[in-house]
């Protein structure tokens, strides 16, 4: 039933893709991002051409490593800017998505939150380009958003009060969008509880002293003090699910148990293949060990254990099929640490890049900034149409007063 | 008297006048000659289905009579046989119009369910006929669903005929039921008054007897004699009456014709699938069997603080869910899907992808 029932979830069913159909998506989302992009700049030169004053309304920046446009210059010579690329754009989104954890690390936030946090980031830039959405517009917004789903709930004052210069619309500004964007799906499958259940069933079994011949094997394994070397692994295992799992793919391409097994792999090589191997190997009883320790308990003879292995159901070992998986689990969160180790120089660059495609107006003297994070509040007349068609909208529930009356 | 000649003439002149303002009672003027009802009550007014103008039973004579000829109104270039007219049905001449496209339509497309393997391509076809329907009353394509029809049709020509042909034969045994029916009421009614009759009659008579009895040497012995052959008599007549009756029920309960029965009953279906509240998933743990107490050190303290266990904290509940978290999911392997891969992928690109500037071009 276990299976079963993890296939009815949305991580399984809409949120978990081969590495292919992974990389295809990104590419997908950075392509019309791109679009999107060439589009706005493509706008943005209609109007610099259009505009006959560009000598007033161009504030250029002098410092800028782009071609620097005099106030004279031709709006079509300006090359359209370097897009980025997938990876960069994945970069980006983790480098935010560490920023996020610090914060949620700041307010002391549990972890399911901080891990709920960090998948509705990957989760929403599956499919929103940054440069559509530039992530540090949402932080906020989805720190918040985690807070309600993983019952931690802040109010937004509160909330506001630890971050300087926050204000409540900001945090809501883009809540609904983001929960589009993430497609409703809230419940995050973490492997964060089912590792404890994974290290307390561990524990148990090497703490009783008539256990299964597969946990007296892996007792032997694990040396002298099995209990501590458990204890220690599932620390390094839980900073591995709260850090790598978050930053790297994981989650799209493993189911929970598989994630947790393969941070334990990293914590401890050894101790999770044993584990692996006592509980679904060759000879796993699947934990059926208490059942004949119950018995055993209430007098009944040998004969039931017998009874119980028969009533197993003797499927094909799980683990020959597992552990390749948790390997590359295991890998693919090893690969994730680099994300830490960027350069601010590197990152500063990818945001330059991001920057440029998202601000034609600074380049071009004319158009607007594209993707929602850009309104300058100096300029409200820049950005000035859409809010205001916006709120007109809403004010007037039942449209707007009839002329003549 | 040319003053009395005169002022008829202006009064059927306001008359006139005020029936054409008056729009409402537009109806009771002959659009094409302006002859109004007013001056000739027994007025007729037809209409044509070709063009649906309306003009009244005169105007019809006076301009078809010689073969067709063009709609007098202007404007209308149809050509018009006097044989076509007809009385308007309906007061709004829309309705009358759409009322004839849809006979038109039903006696062309008169497939039936049975016709189709199930209901939903019925369903299909019901739509698409509507579809033909809704072109021709709006004039949309006329030109397409006509040819469209025309082409159904010549290719169902004998399909049509076979269902126009059913139908009229359900309709005659709708009416010879119908009959029946009426029948079985009045032979139940007559059986009715019969019986109150005979009641009535017997009452008489059992009076009449008691009567005679009494007059009769030994009166008591009589009396007596009297009810028994009453009592006898009345029992006979309710036994009597109740075969009738159930005869009466049982020829009203069979169909007039024998394969009535089997007419309009519909082919047995398969019996639906076993009902599995659910849905296929059961209690067994594959890969686990919860304990009841787990080591955790983490929840030692918690265990002993007090307001964690009067708050109603159940530590079983946390072992069962976190043991059954450790293992949902194990056995499933994320892989990619060759197939699916071409199909799903759109789909999700287009349920998602909608950056904001997208929106605000």
């Amino acid at each position: 039933m276990e299976d079963q029932l993890y296939t009815t979830t949305t991580q399984c069913k809409t949120w978990s893709f081969g590495p292919s159909t992974l990389a295809t998506i990104r590419a997908n989302t950075n392509a019309a991002g791109t679009r999107s992009i060439k589009r706005g700049w493509k706008r943005a030169r209609v109007e610099a051409s259009t505009a006959n004053t560009p000598l007033a309304t161009t504030p250029i920046p002098s410092n800028t490593p782009t071609p620097v446009p005099t106030p004279s210059i031709d709006p079509l010579s300006v090359p359209d800017p370097v897009t980025l690329t997938p990876t960069e754009e994945l970069t980006l989104v983790n480098y935010y998505m560490l920023r996020m954890m610090a914060m949620s690390d700041g307010f002391g936030f549990p972890s399911s939150v901080k891990a709920t946090a960090c998948v509705f980031l990957s989760r929403f830039h599956l499919h929103h380009s940054v440069h559509a959405y530039h992530p540090k517009h949402l932080l906020t917004t989805i720190l918040f958003l985690a807070t309600k789903t993983e019952n931690n709930y802040l109010s937004t004052a509160e909330f506001c009060k630890r971050i300087p210069k926050l204000t409540p619309e900001a945090i809501l500004k883009y809540e609904f969008k983001i929960a589009g964007g993430i497609g409703w799906d809230f419940e995050i499958r973490h492997p964060l509880r089912g590792a404890d259940g994974g290290i307390m069933e561990l524990l148990s079994a090497l703490a009783s002293p008539n256990g299964d011949p597969g946990i007296q094997v892996l007792k032997e394994k694990l040396g002298q003090d099995p209990i501590r070397r458990v204890t220690n692994a599932a620390g390094r295992m839980k900073a591995h699910l709260t850090k790598e799992a978050l930053v790297s793919d994981v989650y799209y391409h493993y189911t929970p148990p598989q994630i947790f097994l393969g941070a334990l792999w990293l914590a401890d090589k050894e101790l999770a293949e044993g584990y692996i191997e006592w509980r679904f190997g060759e000879n796993s009883t699947m934990g059926r060990v208490v059942k004949k320790k119950k018995k055993d308990r209430k007098g009944k003879d040998k004969v039931t254990e017998d009874d119980a292995a028969v009533e197993a159901p003797k499927a094909a070992p799980l683990a020959p099929k597992l552990i390749p998986t948790v390997i590359a689990c295991a890998e693919m969160m090893q690969k994730a640490q680099e994300y830490e180790k960027f350069t601010v120089d590197m990152l500063k660059k990818i945001d330059k890049k991001l920057h440029q495609c998202q601000n034609p107006q600074k380049f071009l003297g004319a158009g607007s900034p594209i993707g929602i994070g850009n309104d300058v509040p100096k300029k409200p007349s820049e950005d000035g149409p859409p809010p205001e068609k916006k709120r007109k909208a809403e004010e007037d529930l039942f449209g707007g007063s009839l002329h003549g009356n | 008297m040319p003053s009395i000649t005169n002022s008829t003439a202006a009064a059927i002149a306001r008359a006139r006048e005020n029936a054409i303002n008056r729009g409402g009672d537009a109806d009771e003027i002959c659009p094409v000659c302006k002859s109004s009802r007013y001056l000739n009550p027994n007025m007729r007014f037809l209409v044509n289905p070709e063009c649906y103008h309306k003009m009244c039973e005169s105007c019809v004579d006076r301009l078809f009579s010689q073969g067709p000829s063009q709609c007098p109104v202007v404007g209308c270039d149809k050509i018009l046989r006097k044989q076509k007219f007809r009385k308007q049905t309906f007061e709004d001449i829309q309705v009358e119009r759409e009322v004839d496209v849809r006979k038109r339509i039903a006696r062309t497309f008169n497939k039936r369910q049975e016709d189709f393997p199930s209901l939903k391509e019925f369903n299909d076809y019901l739509e698409e006929v509507e579809t033909v329907t809704f072109n021709l009353l709006n004039s949309i394509d006329v030109g397409d669903t006509e040819a469209k029809i025309i082409a159904f049709e010549q290719s169902n020509k004998s399909s049509i005929l076979q269902n126009a042909a059913k139908a009229a034969q359900e309709q005659q045994f709708a009416l010879a039921q119908r009959e029946f029916e009426k029948e079985q009421h009045r032979k139940a009614k007559e059986f009715e008054n019969e019986i109150e009759a005979e009641e009535k009659r017997d009452k008489a008579e059992h009076k009449a007897n008691l009567l005679r009895a009494l007059e009769a040497d030994n009166p008591d012995a009589e009396v007596a004699k009297v009810n028994r052959l009453a009592r006898k008599k009345s029992s006979m007549r309710r036994e009597n009456q109740e075969r009738r009756a159930r005869e009466l029920e049982a020829a009203r309960n069979a169909p007039a014709f024998q394969f009535m029965a089997n007419l309009n009953r519909v082919a047995e279906e398969a019996p639906p699938e076993k009902f599995d509240p659910v849905d296929g998933y059961d209690e067994t743990n594959r890969y686990f069997v919860y304990r009841d107490k787990y080591e955790s050190p983490w929840l030692d303290d918690y265990q002993k603080d007090k307001p964690t266990l009067a708050g109603g904290y159940l530590f079983q509940q946390y072992y069962e869910r976190a043991i059954f978290e450790a293992f949902s999911g194990v056995g499933c392997f994320i892989e990619d899907p060759p197939a699916v891969d071409a199909e799903g992928e759109p789909a999700l690109q287009a349920s998602f992808d909608t950056p904001m500037i997208d929106s605000s071009v």
